[in-house]
Order: structure tokens, then sequence, then C-alpha cells
């Protein structure tokens, strides 16, 4: 509750302030930490192992360095004008708070329940993943490398057993759970933690892949693959396996085959803003700190990706890469574990311990990213009972940490028996999750139409904003609402467009149809419960006019 | 659940507190009584801002302030308008001043201290002029009482509206309850104007609550929370000043009021409410009691608050709001 004061009048708060003593309000989270969270929502080791490298194969010719580029421009431009809108808005509750208090609440509704929607899928895969591509494949690399057998069982028993799936996966979603029951000191620590770790681990990679020349990775792979392929030169073999398969693994520029690689890798470039969903708990959410922490995050995750991917191709070879990418769901890939940079660099590193290393590094990825991910839906529902929506003991806190507890359990509830659908019925689930990137889209969409309309809906909020500035006389909040709605819709139609990004039209408009329903089913019977209570829940949700 | 609202005489209370000198908080407040809709506003204290903001009228006619970290140029008088209204939003005090005499202003602390104060005046005649104007034709009334932050000029200006009730360490009738309040807090590092040692805010509310005709129908309107009611959470600071920090985070602890809580025990009134530690929002019981902070995000422009539905012997429903 404290700021400092001497029991007069002084210069304070900024340039040309002037404060005096008085109690205050303390948020929790610091700007560290807020730049934690946003690159914890898109760990940059799982965009190199899962994302970017998929598009080598599948979209042949597509340029991957154009792509980063056109993410990179819009994700800076999600950066600014999700930074300005919620300056505005320093608020918990993200995409629900700021479309719903610039439009409608049943606009910022259903825009919640598309978000969260995606959220509660993304949480059962990152506990599905944790266990099938973090765990599992990392430990048949150790035991590739290390020569243990017993490993590349225990690693192939855990990526294929149905229990080991559930029950790991249920004890990463209630170990975050409750972390964040405890409160902000405790999430933060642990957040930053695994952040340290996943960064320390692509220092690593890149330090091995910086003193090993390609010529040495050669010698190493064919050393390494050759009791297991029985060939002198596996690794020109792997190429000529790829190529026989089809794989084109030295293409001409294809721009068509970019557009669809663009969008691979924007599903795990375009998130390090997720801080919004916090920012009434951040520290500086008033001004333009969020902004920056959001544009750096991006630049960060961004930037570690080039250089890396760089170096995965200088050092592995680019046809190999490709070849290797290319082939690893074939039954014609030599090795139990799938080609991940971490696999790949052990093999150059040809060090037990180095491979463990990067096994714990890589792992931690997927706690890092639980973590923002069950805090965005619990925030979520709390801002939803907070507002007459869903019962009041949702937006229940604990006496003791001011976690809100029920919050937590419904996320918990809801995340598990998506995990345990999941795992029983993978390829059901794999079916819905390829939709959550596209069901996102649609509230970051509403997301960049609430900002541009801020300026016009909400004067008040908009001008006591640092947000108002103009370019070209258009406030720069809007502009950026703008183009970010245009740049996200465009991605939304390659998305669509697109045959090898594995989007069933049909069935995304048969689930946006559900959301729909659902968002709208929930606003009308709390609103006909609230009625019966005295309350109009439209009230309650929007802001008290001060005019 | 969603439990239904009972057909009886229901009072629809509205409750916010801490606006620190934002006028868009307080016209929401006023406005709440439309808006949600309640029969009676209370507002729990410290009304008055922290930051007088100098807007410096330059050579070439145009006006410069610093707002929010950002430089802003005010060249037509819409404009200039403008950047006040933004600086009062944010609970600070424009204050237009030649360079001259924001140099003045810069070196003189004394200088700087009347400027303060005439523009907290300035600022809170304008908001009691405000709710005259928008509860004037209506039954609704705003008790309203000064904060631990506040200073002792501010409650002549309470006084002169009509729709402000000024309620500092008095027992009003609302509807078929009594509202007892009381707005000092118990000693805080900062020592702010209204501070008093726990046995007198304990005499003090002793004496109101003698005043009581039915203590179980009562409202405490009290600015400092309850000790250790997890509504008092807030940061450890040390002599100076400075946050305590254990394993590199600042310390919680609670920093009610013990004389509070003992008078909310014996009394047991239906409902208390509460302000002061803006991030400790939450609602607890004690005993019978329904114990409310709504915290404070006024720097926001949202009007953290609370809507109370009451019978005459309980309560019916409450909501946390941020409108």
């Amino acid at each position: 509750m404290a700021e400092v004061g001497d029991g007069s009048v002084r210069q304070g708060g900024g340039q040309g302030t002037y404060a005096r003593k008085a109690t205050g309000l303390v948020r929790e989270v610091s700007p560290f930490s807020t730049f934690v969270f946003n690159m914890a929502g898109q760990p940059t080791a799982v965009l190199l192992a899962t994302s970017v490298f998929l598009a080598l194969a599948t979209f042949p010719g597509g340029s991957i360095w154009l792509g980063f580029a056109m993410a990179f421009v819009g994700a800076i431009l999600i950066a600014i004008c999700y930074g300005l809108f919620t300056s505005a808005m320093p608020r918990s509750g993200g995409d629900y708070v700021l479309v719903g208090r610039v439009t409608h609440p049943v606009i910022g509704l259903i825009s919640s329940f598309f978000w969260t929607s995606g959220v509660i899928l993304s949480i059962a895969f990152i506990a599905l993943a944790f266990v099938t591509v973090g765990l599992g494949p990392s430990l048949t690399a150790v035991g590739l490398v290390s020569g243990h057998d017993s490993l590349v069982t225990a690693g192939n028993d855990l990526a294929t057993s149905e229990a080991w799936q559930f029950g790991i996966g249920t004890a990463l979603i209630l170990i975050s759970a409750v972390l964040l029951a405890g409160g902000w000191r405790w999430t933060t620590r642990i957040m930053n933690g695994f952040w340290v770790l996943m960064m320390l681990g692509l220092a690593t990679v890149f330090l091995v892949l910086l003193f090993k020349s390609h010529d040495g990775f050669v010698n190493s792979f064919n050393q390494f693959a050759g009791s297991t392929t029985g060939e002198p030169d596996s690794y020109n073999s792997i190429i000529e396996t790829a190529r026989k398969e089809g794989v084109d693994t030295s293409p001409a520029f294809s721009m068509s085959n970019t557009w669809p690689t663009w969008a691979l890798i924007c599903s795990l470039t375009l998130f390090g803003w997720l801080s919004i969903y916090i920012s009434g708990e951040v520290r500086r959410a008033k001004d333009t700190t969020q902004m920056k922490v959001m544009g750096l995050a991006t630049l960060v995750h961004i930037g570690i990706a080039v250089v890396l991917a760089f170096l995965f191709f200088e050092k592995f070879g680019h046809d190999f890469f490709v070849a290797i990418n290319g082939i690893s769901e074939s039954e014609n890939y030599p090795f139990a574990a799938p080609p991940f940079y971490t696999f790949l660099t052990a093999i150059a590193g040809g060090s037990t311990l180095l491979s463990w290393w990067l096994l714990v590094t890589f792992a931690a990825a997927f706690p890092l990213l639980m973590i923002p991910n069950i805090t965005i839906a619990v925030r979520t529902f709390f801002a939803w009972a907070l507002d007459g929506l869903l019962p009041s003991s949702i937006a229940r806190v604990s006496p003791r940490t001011h976690a809100p507890n029920y919050a937590i359990g419904l996320v918990v509830v809801l995340s598990v028996a998506v995990l345990g659908w999941a795992v029983t019925n993978g390829e059901g689930f794999f079916d819905v999750l390829v939709e959550a990137v596209l069901v996102q889209l649609v509230a970051m969409i509403l997301i960049g139409i609430s900002a541009l309309l801020l300026p016009y809906r909400r004067p008040d909020a908009w001008r006591a904003s640092a947000t108002t500035q103009r370019f070209l006389g258009i406030p720069v909040v809007a502009l950026a609402g703008g183009l970010v709605a245009i740049f996200l819709a465009g991605l939304f139609y390659v998305y669509l467009h697109y045959s090898g990004l594995n989007i069933d039209k049909g069935q995304f408009l048969r689930d946006s149809a559900i959301i729909l329903g659902a968002a709208l089913l929930t606003f009308f019977i709390a609103r006909a419960a609230r009625s019966r209570q005295g309350v109009d829940v439209e009230k309650l949700a929007a802001e008290i006019p001060p005019e | 659940m969603f439990r239904r609202r009972q057909k009886q005489d229901i009072t629809r209370l509205f409750y916010a507190g801490d606006v620190h000198g934002s006028r868009i908080c307080w016209k929401k407040f006023v406005n709440a009584a439309a808006h949600y809709p309640a029969d009676v506003l209370v507002m729990g204290g410290d009304l008055t801002g922290k930051a007088l903001v100098p807007i410096v009228r330059e050579g070439d006619g145009s006006y410069a302030a610093r707002v929010i970290g950002e430089q802003r140029v005010a060249r037509t008088a819409e404009e200039l308008d403008q950047m006040q209204q933004a600086i009062s939003s944010n609970g600070m005090y424009p204050l237009i001043v030649d360079q001259e005499e924001a140099r003045r202003l810069g070196e003189d602390a004394t200088r700087r201290e009347e400027a303060f104060e005439k523009a907290l005046l300035d600022e809170l005649r304008l908001w009691v002029r405000l709710a005259d104007e928008r509860l004037g034709g209506s039954d609704t009334r705003a008790y309203v009482i000064p904060g631990n932050d506040d200073p002792w000029s501010i409650d002549e200006v309470l006084a002169s509206g009509t729709s402000v009730v000024p309620c500092d360490e008095r027992v009003e009738i609302v509807g078929p309850h009594e509202l007892v309040s009381l707005g000092y807090s118990n000693r805080t590092p900062w020592e702010t104007p209204r501070e008093l040692d726990e046995d007198e805010i304990y005499d003090r509310l002793s004496r109101l609550t003698e005043q009581l005709e039915d203590p179980e129908r009562a409202i405490f309107n009290i600015h400092v929370p309850p000790w250790e009611s997890s509504l008092d959470t807030a940061f450890e600071v040390d002599a100076d000043l400075r946050y305590v920090t254990k394993g590199g985070h600042p310390h919680e602890v609670s920093t009610g009021s013990k004389a509070v809580r003992q008078i909310i025990e014996e009394t047991q009134p239906l409902l208390s409410l509460h302000g002061h530690i803006h991030e400790s929002k939450g609602v607890t019981k004690i005993g019978r009691t329904v114990a409310i902070n709504p915290g404070s995000d006024y720097g926001s422009g949202h009007l953290d608050g609370c809507l109370v539905h009451l019978a005459p012997d309980r309560v019916v429903n409450h909501y946390l709001v941020s409108g």
C-alpha cells in the first residue's frame, strides 16, 4: 500500500509532476516477470522443435526467413496495438474486458469463449505434449546418444503409454494450478526459473553449434548413426531416402508455399502479448511499459529463433535438415527419437551429459508454457464471475493468498477432462486442436477491431491513457488495431486456404457455431438468473458511463 | 449459486472508496445510482489525489505537460481541455502555469503545497457540484467520508452540497439501517493527516455504536479494514519506507485495525464496508457480519466498488464490480 514520501509535496512520478505523501496500490508482477510471462506463452524451444521445420518438407520452397520476417512485422503490430489498448484499460481478464468494455458485454463474452476454448485445448495439448514431445523423445534421444537401451525403451513407453500420458499430464496441470493457488510470489519465481532454464538450454545449443563445423557434424552423425543404420555414410543416405520419398531437399523459392510456412511460424510467434490477461496485476500497466515489454519479448523470441534456425541450416546442412524432417514420420526414419534440434545437437556434442542437459532444458519449456495458459483461463473465468456471468463463488479468492481458488479448480477440471479425451481419442482431439489457433484468431481480430474503436467509443479512457499519439491524424492505437485486424484476417484466410495446414473447414464452422451458441446461451441464462435477483447483468459487465 | 432475490424491501447500496482525485471515478460513483441502479451511495474515503501536474504555457501559446510518461502538447483550447481531463482522470491535478511559475514551483516547497491545496479543493468543489447536479432530482444521497489521506480542509467543502452527506463520525439513518462512519486509519508509516492510535479508534467507534438502536441492522462504513481479515493485506515497509523483501519478494503483512476488528466482533453489524488497502479486494465474514473491501484501481479510470442488496435483517447478495 505504499508510496515513499517525506511529508511534503515533492517532485515525483515523472518530470514536471509533484506528488504528496499518501498510501497507494502496489501491483505484484514486475516488468521482468511480465516479459517472461509474454515469452512463456510461446516458448522458443517449442517453436524450434515443433513448428518451423515441419514446413520444410510440407511446403517445399517456402521461405522460413520471409515467414519469420512477416510474422515479426505482425507480432510487433500486435504488441503496439494490444500494449497501447491494455494501457488504457489495465485490468485483468484480457479480451473479455477489452472487447466487452469497448463494444458490448455479449461481444466480449463471445470473443472470450473463442479464446478460452483455444486455451483449454492448449492446456490439454501442453500436458500431453510434455510427455509425448518433451519427456518421451528427449529420454529416447538421451538413450540413443548415451547408448542406454533402457532409456530408449523408457522414452518410447512414455511417449506411447496412455496411462503415462494422462498421469504425467494431469500432474503437470495440478502442479501448475497449485502454484497459482499459492499466489504470484511462487508462480513468478517458478515461471522465471523455467524460463532461465530454457534459455540456458538454447544458449548451450548455440554454443555447441557455433563451435562445431558442418563437416564435424557430418562425422559425428555418421559415427552415431552407423550402429543403427549399418551404413558408413548415414548422413547422405538420409538425404537419398528423403528424395526417394518425394521430399524436395533443395527446392526453388515458392511464394505460394511461403504463405502457409508463415502461417505455421505465426502459430508460435504471435502470442507475445498474453500479459493483457493479468494487466490488473502488473506494475506500470498504465504507461507504455507493457507495450515495450511485449515488443521486447517478440524481438527476443523471434531473434533467437532466427539465429538458431540459421545455425541449424549451416551446421546440420540445408538438404539434410530438410530431409530428416521430411521423413521423420516415415517408416524409413531410422531413429526412435524425432529429429528435434536437441537430438541433433546432442549428436553434434557427442556427450551424455549434454544430452541430459538438453532434455531438462527442453522439457522445462512445457511447464513454462502451461503457467500462462492456466493463468489466462483462470483470469477469464474470474472476470466472468465478477461480472455476474458465472456463479459468484467462482470469483471468491483465498483469504491468505488472494488466489481465485474456485476459478483455478474449474480450469483444472475442464483441462483434465479434455486431456482424458486427448489421450483416449488422439485423432479426434488433434482434429479439433488444429483449430485452436483459428478460434483464437477470432478473438485476436475482435481485440484489433475494439482497439480501432477505442478512441471513438471510449474517448475518455483513450485520452486518459498513454495512447494518445496520432499518425497522419489517426490515433495510433486505432491505426494499429485496424492493421492488426487486417493482418490476422489474412492469416485466417491462409489457414483456411491451404489444405496442408489440415484445417477442416466444415468442422471449423460447426465448432465455431457451437462456441458462439455456448457464449450466447451462457449470457442469456446469466441474464435471466440475475434478473430474478434484481440485477441487470449487462450493467454489471459494462462501464459506468461517466457523463 | 444464482440465489433468487426475495420479494421484500430491499435497499440497494453501492459502495466505493479510494478514488484519490480521479474525476472520472467520482463521476462514475455518482452515476452508479442510475446505472446499476442503487438507492444509496456510500463513499469510503481517500477522495483527494496524490499528484499535481503543471501545464506550462509556452512562448508560442501552446501548453506542455508530461502525462503518464508521455510529453503532450496542446495547441488549441479543445486540446488543452482534453489534456486537463486526461490529468484529472488519472487522479492528478492539472495546474496551468507560465514558465516562470513552473520554475518557482520547482524551487519552493511551500509554494507547491499551497498550489496543491488549492487545486484539490477546487476539484472537490467541482465534484460536490457534479453530485448535486446529477443526484439533485432524486432521493438518492451520497454518504461521504474522508480517509486518512485527505487533508482537513476538505470537510468544509464536503458540507457545502445538498446531495453529498458528509457523515464522518456520525450515525445516519439509511432506510431501515443505521450507517456508522469513520474515516481515520490506524498509524501508517506515511504519517498521513487522519491517523489515530488503536485505542482512540476503539473509543470513537464505541461512542458511535452506543448510539445504535438496532446494531444487527447496522452498516459500518469504516475506511480502514479490520485486522487480519484478508481485506487488509499489504506489502510491509521499513522505517525508510522501503519494501521489506523476503526471498526477493515484498513481504505481505496485515495492516488493518485491531480496534475495528474488535468493534465488528462485539457489535456484529449486518455489513461492514472498507477501503484503504487498494490491493486487498475481497469479501469475508466476521461472525455474522459481511465485510467487504472492493479495492481500488482509480488510476485506470475504473471504479472498483460493490453493489449490495440488503433486506432489513440480512445481506441478500453482493457483487464486486469494476465499472
